[in-house]
């Protein structure tokens, strides 16, 4: 892999072991991809697959146990927790399948918890997101006055707050109903302008709007 | 307002409990260490004059002889030597009730004696010479209830005699407590009265070299002296094992809240790992996880402590008002230093907070709470 090809995120030759006892599990295996600055890529396998095990090695959440993840050129390996953990804050943004909001927040202060600073100008930006993710009128509920799908969106907003780089998804929709879900994952493809969204998903029907789809199957990857 | 603030406020069927109890044991410790103080306070306010006056009486006879009053009245640092019988009223106290000391002075003695000691007549006259009258300090009259005109001492009583009845005729007012009478009345009516002395230095430093002087001189066989040092140091001896109890009690008040509040907030810790993990994976490091928490749990001990000290100053001032100052007891309600001692509590349910939550928190894995998919 050449220096033009690290640009972006990523990826070469990763893989994830993880050790129970004297069993070794490989969950990733070998992996190497290159992704663009912008656009809507899908992560897609079965229960197992080592799919959202690859999220989070992209998303800097776990160490690869051999190979080297790259962010505009910069090898995670080389980098130390704090530039990890400043990069994960400033460039990137997380949505879970579950949406862990804190619940003593509105949905206005969840989506401000994922900004350094509380200040005017990101209550601006936050109030933005919210519109155009069609919950401003639910920002000063709390997360148990919302449903589970405009519970996701606070999340997306809150991942988007930082105007990310990347944003990563792993089963979004998977705790939505169908209708929901699509939802959902057209705010997330709306971001495909702006930076990278990778969506880990089982789910075919939720990949509609993917420019890329990779394919997981037993922790080793192929593109579709 | 920063969100740890919001947990504490948005969440009061938590935190209400917590501060309940931090505020009952600061209300507990400080309100038993204040009425310990109140001991201490009260007996250098009964005896206080003994700061400015050293007492001397004669044993084994009922006069000092001649030639330790000429050794007396040589020493370098004597200011004066007040003759002086003694009568006794009884007084009540935390440990039932005590004789207190009614010194027979000369007229223009207690004038002088309770300048030195800072006193002042402030109701009734003085004693008139070979009648039965008695002043005394405001706090013994509240002590027996007595008002200008009532007897204070009598033929009849058992622990606070006088050959005939004795008046109240004059109240004082200030810093410590006084009781005199008639020199020439006790000398006349009380055949079997000690007369001693009563001395005082130039001022009130020198009174230590003072004592230190009489001790040198006097042959402690035939003359009792009682002096500022002694009394400090009865004093200090008698409450010390007091305050050694209560050291004991306090430690363990202290160690079993902060186990208890210190477990839990790691419990509410626990209720929020997926509210930490989520932070964790968005880049916030574990230190600021860790300070954020802590400025929660120091935020709470501190409000409780402080609701506990509001408790414990306004239950003490109405003890106070209704219990102690009716009886010349003293009560400082607003004791610093019984709430500086409380202060361990905050410190170590903070400490035990640290302690158990950095631990935890070094243990999480924002991941693997994240995959449980609950």
């Amino acid at each position: 892999m050449n220096d033009d090809q690290k640009k972006g995120l990523c990826a070469e030759n990763i893989s994830l072991a993880y050790h129970d006892g004297s069993e070794v599990t490989l969950a990733v295996r070998g992996i190497t991809l290159s992704l663009s600055d912008t656009g809507f890529v899908g992560i897609l396998g079965p229960s197992g697959s080592g799919k959202s095990s690859l999220l989070y090695l992209l998303g800097g959440l776990k160490r690869a146990t051999s190979g080297e993840i790259y962010y505009n050129g910069s090898p995670y390996s080389e980098m130390k927790e704090k530039e990890r953990l400043r990069l994960r804050r400033n460039h990137y943004g997380f949505v879970f399948q579950q949406p862990y909001l804190f619940d003593y927040l509105t949905a206005m202060e969840n989506a401000l918890a994922g900004t350094s600073t509380g200040d005017n100008q990101a209550l601006t930006r936050a109030m933005e997101i919210f519109e155009e993710l069609g919950i401003a009128r639910h920002a000063k509920k709390r997360p148990r006055q919302l449903s589970g799908g405009e519970r996701q969106r606070v999340c997306i907003a809150r991942a988007m707050m930082n105007s990310p780089s990347v944003i990563f998804a792993d089963e979004p929709t998977a705790a939505l109903d169908r209708q929901n879900g699509h939802m959902v994952m057209e705010m997330l493809a709306s971001y495909r302008d702006r930076g990278l969204v990778i969506v880990v998903t089982h789910d075919t029907a939720m990949l509609d709007e993917c420019d890329r789809i990779y394919r997981m199957r037993d922790g080793i990857v192929q593109e579709n | 307002m920063p969100a740890s603030f919001l947990y504490l406020v948005r969440n009061p069927r938590k935190t209400i409990p917590v501060c309940l109890v931090i505020a009952l044991a600061v209300a507990l410790l400080a309100s038993v260490t204040i009425l310990m103080d109140s001991i201490g306070q009260t007996v250098f306010a009964m005896y206080g004059y003994q700061r400015d006056l050293t007492v001397l009486y004669p044993r084994n006879t009922l006069y000092v002889s001649k030639d330790t009053v000429i050794k007396l009245k040589k020493l370098p640092d004597l200011n004066r030597l007040y003759p002086s019988s003694a009568l006794f009223i009884s007084i009540k106290t935390f440990f039932g009730r005590t004789p207190f000391v009614v010194f027979a002075l000369r007229h223009k003695d207690a004038a002088e004696i309770l300048r030195e000691c800072g006193l002042k007549l402030t109701q009734g006259r003085f004693p008139d010479s070979d009648k039965p009258e008695i002043v005394l300090s405001r706090d013994i009259a509240a002590n027996r209830h007595l008002r200008l005109g009532d007897i204070a001492l009598s033929p009849t009583s058992k622990d606070s005699y006088s050959p005939q009845p004795m008046r109240l005729v004059g109240v004082l007012d200030g810093p410590v407590w006084l009781a005199f009478t008639s020199y020439s009345y006790v000398h006349d009516n009380c055949p079997i009265a000690l007369n001693g002395f009563l001395a005082s230095a130039k001022t009130r430093s020198q009174m230590p070299a003072l004592d230190r002087e009489i001790e040198r001189v006097i042959d402690p066989g035939k003359i009792r002296i009682w002096t500022y040092k002694d009394l400090v140091r009865e004093a200090y001896n008698a409450l010390s094992n007091l305050y050694f109890f209560l050291d004991i009690i306090a430690a363990i008040i202290i160690f079993d809240i902060a186990l208890l509040c210190g477990l839990l907030f790691l419990i509410y810790f626990d209720q929020r790992l997926s509210e930490y993990a989520a932070l964790l994976a968005m880049g916030y490091h574990q230190g600021y996880i860790i300070q954020q928490t802590l400025q929660e749990t120091g935020t709470l001990a501190m409000i409780g402590w402080l609701t506990g000290a509001i408790v414990a100053t306004g239950l003490l001032d109405y003890l106070r008002l209704f219990y102690f100052e009716p009886k010349g007891m003293i009560l400082h309600a607003f004791d610093p230093h019984a709430y500086w001692y409380t202060f361990a509590l905050p410190v170590f349910i903070v400490l035990f907070a640290l302690v158990t939550i950095s631990l935890r928190m070094l243990r999480i894995d924002p991941v693997s709470i994240m995959e449980r998919r609950s």
